[in-house]
């Protein structure tokens, strides 16, 4: 996405990820999904969502000066990391004033309504955006390929400390043409966008039609 | 100090309240917000009971004239039957001071009926209130560590004359810059002269100009600088950027324990110029108890002062404001310095 300047909030619809690759990932599924009005902004993740979400909602654009909010729809996606993420996440929402949601992947009915969902959701194994990418393409034939590299250097004294990023990158550099993260791989159409492991995404996702 | 400002019925605003304010605090927003009447306002609350300071407002605003029909002027909508309201809490004793601001009324000699058989009435407008002409200002103070005692001030126009009655001086001292008072020195430079910081005058100056090494007042009370010239030059005509340093400089240094408003803090300044200009505002702000209200547009001059408060000790003290304006409503959106960093940071537009 090209960058003009300091943004605005300019959509009613706000889709907050915790990076860059997220934004390019989301990006490219929203529109695969033919949700075309939305906004997506890098509140970060673990360490800094605590700090930057408060401060996404100061931007302008976000609430009117009658304090009445302008975003009708706001989506928080983020990695799972640890066992409390929802709970994190719900309670940081709370603390800056929103309704947050009861549970994972679903929408609060406050103004505006927030949707928390936590990567790689509740029907995948593991922690991050990476699992779920690679879920996508379990069946692909280069998925041998990533999964034997993945067992032989599991074998190794000084073994890669986060096994699905080296799995997801492995699986990128199968390919014809090379991209080195999951977001510019989303937008070179390397992950399954059709696989039935993206419907609990997609359907939280929906709420922002 | 203030913690918290006020503001209703002052020109555009119809309400604003600005709390949790710092010592050193920069205000944005877009055009026609409210940023410089929020200025006013604050200004008007130091000298509430200083009438003047209403007539000089309109001199800043390049309005250097006042007639009866500018006093509505002050008014929201003109409309002067709404008073204006300014009260301000002060940060340690919580002591609340407010400035009442409503029209002087003309006082009509009594009407002699003349009783007869016959009174002959013209139909007049179908109002309960008798007609009034403002003839002026009344100014109302109050605080709330004297509630008993009210000082009432007045500002009007007898035939050519613009009279002050009852105006009284305040221990609290605030100087407001702006583009049309940036050459208001002489007096400042004096006191400053006095107190012995000319060689901090001249330290800051140097930051653009390395050739100044003297600053003086001659014998007609010019400002004089000394860059390498065979001659003295007058100071006005050293640069813009230079005389925007002179007068926020000499207003921080003449206003220990007091307030400075300065409006468009960017006007005149290369960006380059602007960090040195918020570094010398910080620690003199911290040195001599002085709080600031500093209004900009840039995002240069923003950007500025989140980098000298970020080497400042004094970051905890450094906010910024965002003054939104939709219709009849206003809101202060706070930003404190690690805010403003992490907005800046992360590329979200904060004016």
């Amino acid at each position: 996405m090209p960058n003009s300047g300091p943004s605005r909030i300019t959509s009613k619809r706000v889709l907050a990820v915790e990076g860059l690759d997220e934004k390019n990932f989301f990006d490219k599924l929203l529109k695969y999904l033919g949700i075309s009005e939305f906004q997506i902004e890098d509140v970060g993740g673990k360490e800094k969502f605590p700090k930057k979400f408060p401060v996404l909602l100061k931007t302008p654009g976000f609430f009117a000066p009658d304090e009445s909010s302008l975003v009708t729809h706001l989506a928080i996606v983020r990695d799972k990391d640890e066992d409390e993420a929802f709970q994190s996440v719900a309670s940081i929402v709370a603390g800056a004033g929103l309704v947050p949601p009861s549970k994972h992947s679903t929408f609060s009915k406050g103004s505006p309504k927030v949707g928390v969902f936590i990567m790689p959701g509740s029907k995948v194994k593991g922690t991050m955006l990476e699992d779920l990418c690679l879920k996508t393409v379990e069946g692909h034939p280069a998925m041998k390929c990533v999964n034997e590299f993945a067992s032989c250097v599991s074998a190794l004294e000084a073994k890669p400390k986060n096994m699905a990023k080296a799995k997801a990158q492995t699986f990128l550099a199968a390919q014809a043409e090379i991209v080195n993260s999951v977001g510019l791989g989303a937008q070179r159409d390397y992950w399954n966008f059709d696989s039935p492991a993206l419907d609990e995404l997609k359907q939280f996702l929906g709420n922002l039609r | 100090m203030f913690k918290s400002i006020k503001i209703k019925n002052l020109r555009a605003i119809t309400e604003l309240e600005i709390d949790d304010l710092g010592q050193v605090n920069l205000f944005v927003g877009q055009n026609n917000c409210g940023k410089t009447t929020m200025l006013e306002g604050v200004f008007f609350l130091i000298g509430a009971t200083n009438p003047q300071l209403l007539v000089n407002a309109n001199t800043f605003r390049g309005l250097p004239v006042m007639s009866k029909e500018l006093w509505c002027t002050f008014f929201h909508n003109m409309d002067m039957e709404v008073p204006i309201e300014i009260s301000g809490k002060i940060r340690e004793s919580m002591e609340e001071q407010k400035l009442l601001l409503r029209p002087k009324k003309k006082k009509v000699p009594p009407t002699n009926f003349e009783v007869s058989d016959f009174v002959s009435l013209k139909v007049e407008p179908g109002d309960s209130k008798p007609p009034f002409i403002p003839d002026g200002l009344e100014l109302e103070y109050t605080s709330s560590k004297n509630l008993t005692e009210k000082i009432t001030s007045e500002i009007f126009v007898k035939g050519n004359d613009l009279l002050v009655e009852r105006a009284k001086e305040r221990d609290i001292r605030g100087i407001f810059i702006n583009p049309l008072t940036i050459f208001d020195w002489k007096d400042r430079f004096g006191a400053v002269q006095r107190k012995k910081q000319v060689p901090e005058v001249i330290t800051l100056l140097k930051e653009i100009d390395p050739h100044i090494s003297y600053l003086g007042l001659n014998e007609i009370g010019l400002l004089e600088a000394d860059i390498g010239l065979p001659r003295l030059l007058p100071a006005n005509l050293v640069g813009g950027g230079i005389a925007k340093f002179l007068s926020v400089a000499l207003a921080m240094l003449d206003c220990q324990d007091g307030i400075v408003l300065i409006d468009e803090f960017e006007n005149g300044l290369h960006y380059s110029a602007q960090q040195k200009m918020w570094h010398g505002v910080l620690n003199w702000a911290q040195k001599l108890n002085v709080q600031v209200f500093a209004t900009t547009h840039s995002i240069e001059c923003i950007k500025a002062y989140n980098n000298s408060a970020a080497s400042s000790l004094f970051a905890s003290e450094a906010k910024m404001f965002r003054i939104e304006r939709k219709d009849e409503n206003f809101r202060a959106v706070e930003y404190t310095k690690e805010q403003l960093a992490e907005s800046l940071e992360s590329e979200w537009e904060v004016r």
